[in-house]
């Protein structure tokens, strides 16, 4: 048995999509889809699951008698940071998906998305409901939870109790014995289960967009962000323009004196990776180029500064769904609308405009795409639609002087012009016809499908490998001695030698749904996710 | 990732139509292909109605004329409303100066001649019933220049209580809410069949804008009442009213009522006592069976209180499609409800919309605490999202109930959904000992829905139009519940022969209700009828000398009006029946009497055909109906889902908003929030999200939040369901497995628990999800198998010499996969 040490050497995440702010210990926390950053002066860390952070994904954040909380994808955790290091507690809630905390009657309150949850004396306990909570604010009168699709409620010592009101809320602020509920309606004012209209909330459902996501008050006065229009300051008679916020800016969390909005903190300029939600991955000459599912290309330089590209750049869609690269070293990238090759430092439309093009490839010498049930040859400046079984591409490869093409139909291949097609049930161990990537190495293929794991073709023998993996699309590479696969929510799987070992969140990868991955060519890989992408080092 | 199954479009209401250009000017109405796309000006020029009023009955004659502005041929589809007990047995066409008789047949014969002959390039007209309540008018081979009436006919009984008349006659289509699974669509309307609504693409016509409409309407209304009547109102329209004599009178929409877009409800009085009480007969033939009609009011003993106590539930539609005045209306009802109950009464208040809360774990005492909470919350309510009907009729059977109580169910909606039998059948099998009331809230609701709830709920339905006094509506209920019922009535016919009495059994009857049944009879005679029942606990009768004609040529009606009744009784029976013979028997009652049913189309095919080298099937032009008056035609927006589901990403939400809203925001059930980006070539805005993989098999919704330019906002929810089992099917072989002789196989679907609890109800009927079956019979390869129907396969395959071992791959629509095998012994010739 051959022991493998895979290490995540380093993680690069985006942290523009601010989720949630707080002041604690003299620094501003940042709760984003990219990690938990820290910002003291000019002074900033992020912290991810390499850190010992259960997810990458921080959306809520309290400061609670000294300590400070974090409400993750995969539960809740008490933070320090201490001699420049980040020391974090045991996991409440490891299943949870945490969208905010509060302590309430000395007991800490979890607010998730599938319900409402209390803990004391080390004990999770659910209390009763699944509603979607969004915000939770401990008052004298009890507390008060938001939720989204259900509005708002107070619990107290005799049950709970709805409050009239929108049933998108999704913040909360507390001045007082009064409470304030930001919804998609504007803001809604409390005493008790009383709400009471005033002008302040009239205001609120006249403001521009009266979608309101964040409450906070700075020198008593409150102000409102929202999803769209900026924020705004009332000054008792009306709303003011906060006039450092873009009047369009689509805020999401107030706190401190920051404003932290879906392209970041107001005031900072964002750099790294335009987003998390990664799909693709190639090396040219220009850099690792990292594929976005919304947000376009990101180009990673050999001096680890980055360049983001989208449709302002020459690209048809910023919906990025595989990268290739060809003979000549240039970028093609498949998107959402096109194929686009990137030569002489600028992208051109090569074809296929408005299609939705899912599998790109360089093999038997040409770059190869797949949109819908059609496979294309791109040569020259020309493509041609090749001649195969109505197969739905999903990737593509070459085995010795065969093309082999990985469908939902299952698996094509073509020997000197005639096509076969393997499918699962017909006599064969293929253990499903959807196969979502494939690779060959030596004279064997593999291929990944979608939901039945690995198998390998050996000499026309298919023997499964790893049952029961999602596999996602184009995520198998065959590595010199041994073979990589990218799943959906159960990390990267690495092959040497016949034995397999993984790599998970809890070992520091940002997300366990690795959605590409890309030699580096001195033994690491990069792994892309769907919280950022780690370079990974893998040793004998 | 779970696969994803369905896509259903479920919307406030239907997608708007594009503003007309300045050539065809503003008001006018557009015509659409069948993939929505707009064509121009609409074929439908005009509906002429004329109802004549005497005895009781209704004759409506409706001429709808269409006129091809186009240059090529045309085929026009119209879905349109009648009353939901309009007994509709004649239709014509007319081309130029010819006019066509149309001629009854089954549906699937009707369809087939229909097309056939638009296919030869005749002219030709089909009339389909989709509902009761909601029929299509095809017109094919229109030519320019050539107008084509279509004129359909039918009766219908009047409402009748206490001496008030009330005759009512709807224009549009309400839009209906689609729960399930698309399979396909053989209409034009906006939405895809699917497996839980079939037709649902029949029901579903398009909605016009807002505003005056190219295609009006003219309504005229010849009363004969028989005996002085009051002057006849509406509480929907303005009225232009002419006294004949003091029992007749001539009704018609005032000049500017011209907008299909409300039922137009009309109501007379007369002094009860001169209401021509007993039976009508009618016998034309003395050969045949002749027809009757019983009324009767009956006249009990002065009523003593209802002492039984009642918990009453009420159950709101709080949909998308109630939102505005409707829900404004719903909750002035459901306040006036709540401050009338007695104070014995417990009472609940449930809502429901594509999800389903309560007031109140349990019922709660007739409390002023009770009361102010419950208006509490009634006020806190909104119009908003999908129209989960079937979960509200679950939720209020499934609410706690004191069985020392009669449970009365109070339903408030507009009855806008497409799964009405879906719905009816639930509440046939749960009713038990409850009784339902249905209040339908809006200018043209589904009555047919409604009023088949009261019907099978053994209570009643009020219609609560914009214009009607809500408060004594209320009132007239309460009175009803209180007062005591004439329950297990009985009529003993005295040895007149008299059979097929409908309706059967006969319901209980409230204060102040006639007793209406209609009957067929063999032969003439007299005799003392008996009506027995049980009021209050006591015995009841009332006799009446009645006479039978041997022969009897007037009250012609009489005879559709029986048929209908027997047909509408059939589609009772088979809301909880599997039994085929039932729906022979319609087929049989319907064509005896010519009668457009759900099995029987009305056809006329003009012999010639319409021009030279114009065979082959013309352009098909859907006319889209106006918004319901009342209905907040602002959230006319739509989302829908892509079927694809290949790339982590998928599966793509789509809105139909406009370009310049401010944004589009996706919440979805597992707790992530997306803004949608707008794409100009697809003129929608979209987002890909992931389903999370531990996703729970079952049925989610995604909220939608619109904010539009001036920053106001519309919602929307999206409905959807994670299918992750994989389908199963069952293998049959026909014959004995003899080495080298030819067997037969037969392969159906099994459908599993898991499929039925998506499904949600074991009444439901399921549809196969298969989207492919293959069978490998090892060592020999492939058993080819052909579908037979859906979830059904056969083929045949040759038994080899030593087993039998058939392997067979099922895959769903959603892409699960199941693999079965089945191994048999074979035995030597």
């Amino acid at each position: 048995m051959t022991l493998l040490l895979i290490q995540v050497l380093s993680v690069l995440t985006s942290t523009h999509d601010v989720r949630a702010l707080a002041e604690h210990d003299g620094a501003l926390w940042v709760g984003t889809t990219g990690g938990l950053v820290r910002v003291r002066g000019d002074e900033r860390r992020v912290f991810t699951p390499l850190d010992g952070l259960p997810d990458g994904t921080v959306r809520a954040l309290f400061s609670d008698a000294g300590d400070l909380w974090a409400g993750t994808d995969r539960g809740a955790v008490r933070v320090r940071f201490t001699d420049g290091a980040l020391i974090v507690g045991d996991v409440v809630g490891a299943g949870l998906r945490v969208e905010a905390l509060a302590r309430h009657a000395g007991v800490l309150y979890l607010g998730t998305t599938t319900g409402l949850f209390a803990f004391d004396a080390d004990v999770l306990r659910a209390l009763d409901g699944d509603d979607h909570v969004s915000a939770l604010a401990s008052t004298p009168a009890g507390l008060y939870v938001a939720t989204v699709g259900h509005g708002t409620y107070r619990v107290t010592p005799s049950g709970r109790h709805r409050l009239r009101g929108d049933l998108l809320a999704w913040a909360l602020a507390v001045r007082g014995d009064e409470v304030w509920v930001a919804t998609s309606r504007g803001v809604d004012r409390y005493m008790g289960e009383r709400r009471h209209q005033d002008a302040l909330t009239r205001a609120s459902r006249l403001l521009p967009v009266a979608d309101v996501r964040a409450l906070h008050f700075e020198d008593d006065a409150l102000v409102v962000g929202t999803l769209g229009a900026g924020a705004f300051r009332w000054d008792g008679r009306a709303f003011t323009p906060l006039a450092e916020v873009p009047h369009t800016a689509r805020v999401q969390a107030l706190g401190g004196d920051a404003v932290g909005t879906d392209q970041g903190l107001i005031g900072t300029h964002e750099v790294g990776l335009p987003d998390n939600d990664l799909s693709a991955l190639a090396r040219t000459r220009e850099g690792v180029w990292v594929g976005t599912f919304r947000h376009g290309l990101a180009c990673i330089h050999a001096d680890g500064h980055v360049t983001r590209f989208g449709e302002a750049d020459g690209l048809v869609d910023e919906r990025i769904n595989r990268l290739a690269v060809d003979a000549e070293g240039d970028l093609w990238v498949a998107t959402d609308r096109g194929v686009v090759e990137r030569t002489a430092g600028a992208f051109h439309l090569r074809g296929l405009l408005d299609r939705h093009v899912f599998a790109l490839g360089f093999v038997d010498g040409a770059v190869h795409a797949g949109a819908g049930d059609h496979a294309f040859r791109f040569e020259g400046r020309d493509f041609e639609r090749i001649d195969q079984p109505g197969v739905r591409p999903q990737d593509f490869a070459m085995a010795g002087r065969s093309l082999l093409v990985a469908s939902a139909e299952g698996l094509a291949r073509n020997d000197t012009g005639t096509w076969s097609l393997t499918q699962a049930g017909n006599d064969t161990a293929l253990p499903d016809d959807w196969i979502t990537a494939v690779a060959a190495r030596h004279g064997d293929v593999f291929v990944g499908t979608y939901d039945a794991g690995v198998a390998r073709v050996r000499d026309g023998e298919i023997e499964a490998l790893l049952p029961d993996l999602w596999v996602n699309a184009g995520a198998l590479v065959a590595l010199h001695h041994g073979l990589a696969v990218g799943t959906l929510d159960d990390g990267l799987w690495l092959e040497r030698d016949g034995e397999w070992q993984t790599l998970r969140t809890s070992e520091g990868l940002p997300d366990d749904d690795v959605t590409a991955i890309l030699p580096a060519g001195d033994g690491t890989l990069y792994v892309a996710t769907r919280g950022g992408l780690a370079h990974v080092r893998v040793a004998p | 990732m779970p696969r994803l199954l369905l896509t259903i479009a479920f919307l406030a209401l239907a997608p708007t139509l594009a503003l007309a250009d300045a050539t065809l000017g503003a008001g006018a109405l557009r015509a659409l292909s069948p993939d929505r796309t707009e064509l121009g000006r609409c074929p439908l020029e005009h509906t002429e109605v004329t109802l004549d009023v005497s005895a009781g009955v209704a004759r409506g004659r409706v001429v709808q004329r269409f006129s091809n502005p186009f240059e090529e041929r045309i085929e026009a589809v119209y879905v349109f409303p009648l009353p939901e007990d309009a007994a509709v047995d004649a239709m014509q066409m007319r081309i130029d100066d010819r006019v066509v008789q149309a001629e009854i047949m089954r549906r699937d014969a009707a369809r087939e001649t229909y097309e056939n002959a638009r296919d030869r390039g005749q002219t030709a007209s089909l009339l389909d019933q989709e509902r009761p309540n909601i029929f299509t008018t095809s017109v094919a081979n229109i030519r320019p220049g050539h107008p084509i009436e279509v004129t359909l006919e039918y009766v219908v009984e009047l409402d009748y209580e206490e001496g008030h008349y009330e005759l009512s006659f709807p224009m549009t289509v309400g839009p209906r809410f689609i729960p399930g699974a698309p399979t396909g669509a053989q209409g034009t309307g906006w939405s895809p069949d699917t497996d839980r609504v079939q037709d649902a693409s029949r029901i579903t016509p398009s909605v016009a804008p807002t505003g005056r409409s190219g295609h009006d309407i003219a309504v005229t209304v010849n009363l004969d009442a028989s005996v002085p009547m009051g002057v006849p109102v509406s509480p929907s329209h303005d009225l232009n009213v002419r006294r004949l004599s003091p029992s007749r009178a001539r009704v018609e929409l005032a000049s500017h009522e011209t907008i299909p877009n409300r039922d137009l409800v009309l109501r007379w009085n007369v002094a009860p006592e001169r209401v021509a009480t007993g039976v009508l007969a009618y016998r034309p033939d003395p050969a045949e069976p002749g027809y009757l009609n019983l009324l009767l009011q009956p006249n009990p003993a002065p009523p003593t209180a209802e002492v039984t106590p009642k918990e009453i539930v009420f159950v709101l539609d709080t949909s998308g499609s109630m939102s505005g005045e409707p829900m404004d209306r719903s909750k002035q009802l459901m306040r006036s409800l709540i401050s009338h109950l007695h104070p014995r009464d417990t009472f609940g208040v449930l809502r429901y919309d594509d999800a389903t809360s309560a007031l109140s774990p349990d019922p709660l005492p007739n409390t002023p605490a009770n009361r102010r909470r419950a208006l509490r919350f009634i006020e806190s309510l909104a119009g908003a999202g999908g129209t989960d009907a079937l979960g509200g009729v679950r939720a209020a059977f499934a609410y706690p109930r004191d069985t020392s109580r009669l449970r009365i169910v109070v339903f408030l909606t507009d009855g806008y959904i497409g799964n009405d039998r879906e719905v009816l059948a639930e509440i046939r099998a749960r009713i038990g000992e409850a009784r339902l009331f249905g209040f339908g809230v809006g200018s043209s609701v589904n009555r047919y829905l409604l009023e088949e709830m009261g019907r099978i709920g053994r209570g009643m339905t009020e219609i609560v139009t914009p214009g009607d006094d809500a408060p004594a509506q209320v009132d007239a209920f309460y009175r009803r519940l209180q007062s005591p019922y004439l329950t297990d009535i009985r009529i003993d016919w005295g040895g007149l022969p008299v059979d097929q009495l409908f309706p059967q059994p006969i319901p209980d009857l409230f204060a102040g209700q006639p007793l209406q049944v209609r009957a067929r009879y063999a032969t003439g005679g007299s005799g003392v009828v008996r009506v027995r029942g049980r009021l209050g606990g006591q015995p009841f009768e009332q006799r009446l000398e009645v006479t039978l004609p041997a022969t009897a040529t007037e009250h012609s009606a009489l005879a559709p009006l029986w048929a209908r009744a027997r047909i509408a009784e059939i589609e009772r029976e088979i809301l909880t029946s599997t039994d085929e013979s039932l729906e022979e028997e319609l087929v049989a009652v319907a064509l005896d009497h010519s009668l457009v049913t759900r099995l029987t189309s009305f056809v006329a095919v003009e012999r010639r055909v319409v021009g030279e080298d114009e065979t082959g099937a013309p352009r098909t032009v859907a006319v889209p109906v106006e918004i319901p008056d009342g209905v907040d035609p602002s959230g006319v927006f739509d989302s829908s889902l892509s079927l694809a589901r290949f790339q982590p990403g998928d599966p793509e939400l789509r809105v139909d908003a406009p370009p310049d809203a401010r944004s589009v925001t996706a919440h979805f059930p597992f707790g992530e929030s997306q803004a949608l980006q707008f794409e100009p070539r697809l003129g929608r805005w979209t987002t890909r999200f992931l389903v999370p993989r531990e996703t729970a098999e079952g049925n989610y919704h995604i909220r939608i939040v619109i904010t539009l330019a001036d920053g106001t906002q519309e919602r929307l929810i999206q409905a959807y369901t994670v299918d992750s089992s994989a389908p199963e099917v069952e293998l049959e072989v026909d014959g004995a497995l003899v080495a080298g002789s030819e067997v037969r196989l037969t392969a159906r679907q099994r459908f599993t628990a898991a499929d039925r609890a998506l499904h949600q109800s074991r009444r439901v009927e399921i549809r196969s999800d298969v989207a492919r079956l293959r069978v490998t019979l090892t060592g020999v390869g492939r058993v080819e198998l052909a579908l037979v129907e859906a979830g059904h396969w056969e083929g045949t395959f040759v038994v080899p010499d030593d087993q039998v071992d058939l392997r067979v791959t099922v895959y769903d629509v959603a892409g699960n996969r199941g693999e079965q095998r089945l191994q048999l012994s074979t035995v030597a010739p």
